[in-house]
């Protein structure tokens, strides 16, 4: 083999900038307030082309090329089976807890139990839709219909992590994990997870000796009354943090460098633990500082509001009395109503600029294809119509973070 | 008259992984079914798009970058980077925003659409609650009567939080005789499997209210409020109602059968919540609505039998319907039903001792006994 290093690796690039998603997401946003929620399928669905179109993996963009009416359509589809499945399951699982478990708290939410072997269905759905509607290079990516099975599975693993009290949470990521890349396609070339479970047990070991001495110090500190160990509780919210982020981080790192496609296509991760908590770290203060300023310029403008439409006067005695009564005059209540959209909306964009798309820029710039020559040998798979798209997912809210 | 532009790009084909570079010729023409772009490899022309076939990829996250395809060719991309081209050719193809939507989808979007619509409507108002009157008759009496003495428990915590006093139920013994007295007489007239029991909490609302397993609970406030025991046996047979309808119970199941379809429906867009609590209401009412209607009648049927008249329940709801203007403190169970006036004239219609005699529910003595139920025993 004598291909050329250029030919042999591929770097990603990460094109998004923060005015124009900033821009799409308020936009969207807005629209999707507007219409009462209808127009949050084309919202994702815009979302999803931008951030799709910002990674440039060997300077070729992903397309996405789903669209809102099919999640509209995918959406109606689901309504009609889960209203029926929701409303009998939710009753019947109420009617056990009150009969059976009367008062008790937890009885309560034995309906959520009703989800749970659907939101499974619903992923691996939802999974297998977006990758239909994912191209690059003109070629199609896709997955096997499995997720009757993939539910099975996810129930079995899930359980079996349960009882063991999470011991066993790394052979449920790795195997679930398995499962879908290896019904994976790029084009007519398959993805393959190879490795066994034990390759997560050492990052999952981190975290479950972090969780025991966090355990450890609280009980003593709780047990004796003492409040600088008390102290330490706090601090353990956050290691605890640290330690989930260390292994989704330590994880996918791992998982990635097991993948394969075709016969030798590989990927390597550098994504760093110390980075992504970093982003978070940046975008909780940004976010503060935001809501800070937002809440800053609204309350101002209602002053200015107030003075022109009910002749407030600053600085007078009774302006208290003059902020009570705004409630009573309808110019300021559409004003406040106003004020809670806006609020909202804009924090909402800026978790997309401060969070979404830094991580995925680190994802996507963290990573490398190996044998990169063997794409060339892909070629085209067929449409995978997928009528019902990722419908059950948006029925029970648990779509992808994008 | 001709007009062309040159241009390198890049070709996907969409059957190959393959990017390949190609010769882009943008050829307008005067008229605009012979303009086209020209996909050219070496001397090899591998496209020809007619300019009114050629799409624009929308929402791309570089700035100046052009993705096309083609309506005829969905499948291939074309990408442009030169700046004049991108301009040349968002200024000349007509049609570059058009979404070409595969035919029969608005067809199927309807279809599905209604599907939707009818089950949701189906599940709310036909099976849940056919199902949960089914199943209220099942839960056993025992937890009926905990879950009833659990809501009563958080209803008296709730109302003592927010006055800053400790709720109690009134036991003065006169007063409870007469309260019973009240309620023999009304039970006489009607079977039921609970074991009934009223009590008054002191608060000053003017209500009263049914909670699962057979307890009813009227609050001081009301007895105040009231001109004459009727009045309050009126009340009291609306709420008895309740009980032998077995409402409380049935109504938790329907609200838990329709609480995780609306929150589906309305996914997670913000202001949702708001839309949510709304639909919410509009359910829980239209479900009450008749409940209250059928305990209403419930209560006319009893006293006419136990040889009562209703129309002093009826003054009561008119009565209620001029404080409704009012804000606080009033009957929030009752008044929370629009129409107030109707049943009052449907009290009086009921009335089968119009002007005739009838033996009081309570004697003069007894209605004081129960209207100071809640006054402390003065130390002997």
């Amino acid at each position: 083999m004598s291909e050329p290093a250029e030919r042999l690796l591929m770097d990603v690039d990460y094109a998004g900038t923060a005015g124009r998603l900033f821009g799409l997401s308020l936009r969207t946003l807005c629209l999707s307030v507007i219409t009462l929620g209808i127009y949050r399928f084309w919202m994702k669905t815009r979302m999803r082309r931008f951030y799709w179109s910002a990674v440039h993996p060997g300077g070729t963009p992903l397309e996405y090329t789903g669209t809102g009416l099919e999640k509209l359509l995918g959406f109606l589809i689901a309504v009609v089976f889960l209203a029926i499945y929701l409303g009998i399951v939710n009753l019947a699982l109420s009617f056990f807890g009150l009969a059976f478990f009367q008062g008790n708290p937890f009885a309560l939410n034995l309906s959520l139990l009703a989800a749970v072997p659907l939101i499974f269905y619903a992923r691996y759905r939802a999974r297998r839709y977006i990758l239909s509607r994912t191209i690059w290079r003109g070629l199609r990516f896709g997955a096997d219909q499995a997720a009757w099975s993939y539910m099975v599975r996810a129930l079995g693993h899930t359980f079996l992590s349960v009882i063991t009290l999470g011991l066993l949470l790394p052979r449920q990521t790795f195997y679930l994990e398995k499962f879908v890349t290896d019904r994976t396609w790029y084009g007519d070339l398959k993805f393959e997870q190879r490795g066994r479970w034990t390759i997560l047990l050492k990052p999952w070991l981190v975290v479950l000796g972090t969780v025991l001495v966090i355990a450890g110090l609280a009980g003593v500190g709780i047990h004796n009354e003492d409040p600088l160990s008390l102290a330490v509780i706090p601090f353990g919210f956050i290691a605890l943090f640290v330690a989930f982020v260390f292994y989704a981080v330590a994880s996918f790192r791992i998982l990635t460098a097991h993948k394969t496609v075709g016969q030798n296509i590989r990927f390597e991760s550098n994504i760093r633990t110390g980075r992504v908590i970093w982003i978070y770290l940046l975008g909780v203060l940004g976010i503060t500082i935001a809501a800070v300023l937002v809440l800053l310029v609204l309350s101002i403008l209602g002053v200015i509001i107030g003075i022109f439409l009910l002749n407030w006067t600053i600085g007078a005695d009774g302006f208290e009395e003059q902020l009570a009564n705004a409630g009573s005059h309808g110019g300021m209540v559409a004003y406040g109503i106003f004020c809670y959209f806006a609020f909202l909306l804009a924090l909402g964009a800026l978790a997309q600029v401060l969070f979404a798309q830094p991580l995925l820029r680190h994802y996507a710039r963290q990573l490398t294809i190996h044998n990169a020559h063997e794409i060339d040998t892909a070629s085209q798979r067929p449409f995978d119509p997928n009528v019902e798209a990722e419908g059950f997912a948006d029925a029970l809210d648990v779509g992808a973070a994008i | 008259m001709e007009h062309s532009g040159v241009t390198t790009a890049q070709f996907m084909d969409g059957h190959t992984a393959r990017v390949r570079p190609v010769i882009l010729h943008l050829n307008l023409a005067a008229r605009m079914d012979d303009s086209v772009l020209l996909l050219r490899e070496g001397d090899r022309v591998l496209e020809r798009w007619a300019l009114s076939d050629v799409r624009e990829k929308p929402d791309q996250a570089k700035a100046g970058q052009l993705v096309l395809s083609c309506a005829r060719a969905p499948q291939a991309r074309v990408m442009v980077t030169d700046a004049q081209t991108v301009a040349a050719i968002r200024k000349a193809a007509p049609h570059l925003h058009r979404r070409d939507v595969p035919k029969g989808t608005f067809g199927r979007i309807f279809k599905w659409a209604g599907g939707a619509v009818a089950s949701v409507l189906l599940i709310v108002f036909v099976i849940v609650p056919a199902l949960s009157d089914q199943l209220a008759v099942m839960v056993p009496m025992e937890s009926e009567r905990k879950l009833g003495d659990a809501s009563i428990g958080q209803i008296s915590w709730v109302l003592g939080k927010m006055d800053d006093t400790e709720l109690r139920f009134c036991e003065r013994p006169e007063g409870v005789a007469a309260l019973d007295k009240m309620v023999a007489r009304l039970g006489a007239e009607f079977e039921t499997s609970y074991d009934v029991s009223v009590r008054v909490l002191n608060h000053p609302m003017e209500n009263a209210f049914a909670v699962p397993g057979g307890q009813v609970i009227v609050f001081d406030g009301l007895l105040q409020k009231a001109d004459t025991p009727e009045e309050i046996a009126g009340v009291l047979g609306h709420e008895l109602g309740h009980v032998v309808h077995r409402d409380p119970t049935r109504l938790a199941l329907r609200s838990a059968g329709t609480v995780g379809i609306l929150g589906m429906l309305l996914g997670d867009f913000t202001g949702g919540a708001f839309v949510l609590v709304l639909t919410e209401r509009l359910i829980a009412a239209s479900y009450a609505q008749d409940a209250e209607t059928a305990a209403d009648q419930f209560a006319y049927r009893v006293m006419g039998d136990a040889g009562l008249p209703t129309a002093p329940f009826g003054d009561f709801f008119e009565r209620m319907a001029e404080v409704v203007g009012d804000s606080d403190g009033v009957m929030s169970h009752l008044a929370s039903h629009p129409d107030l006036s109707l049943r009052a004239e449907n009290a009086r219609a009921a009335d089968r001792f119009a002007d005739g005699d009838f033996e009081p529910v309570l004697s003069q003595a007894e209605w004081a006994a129960l209207r100071s139920v809640c006054e402390t025993p003065e130390a002997d």
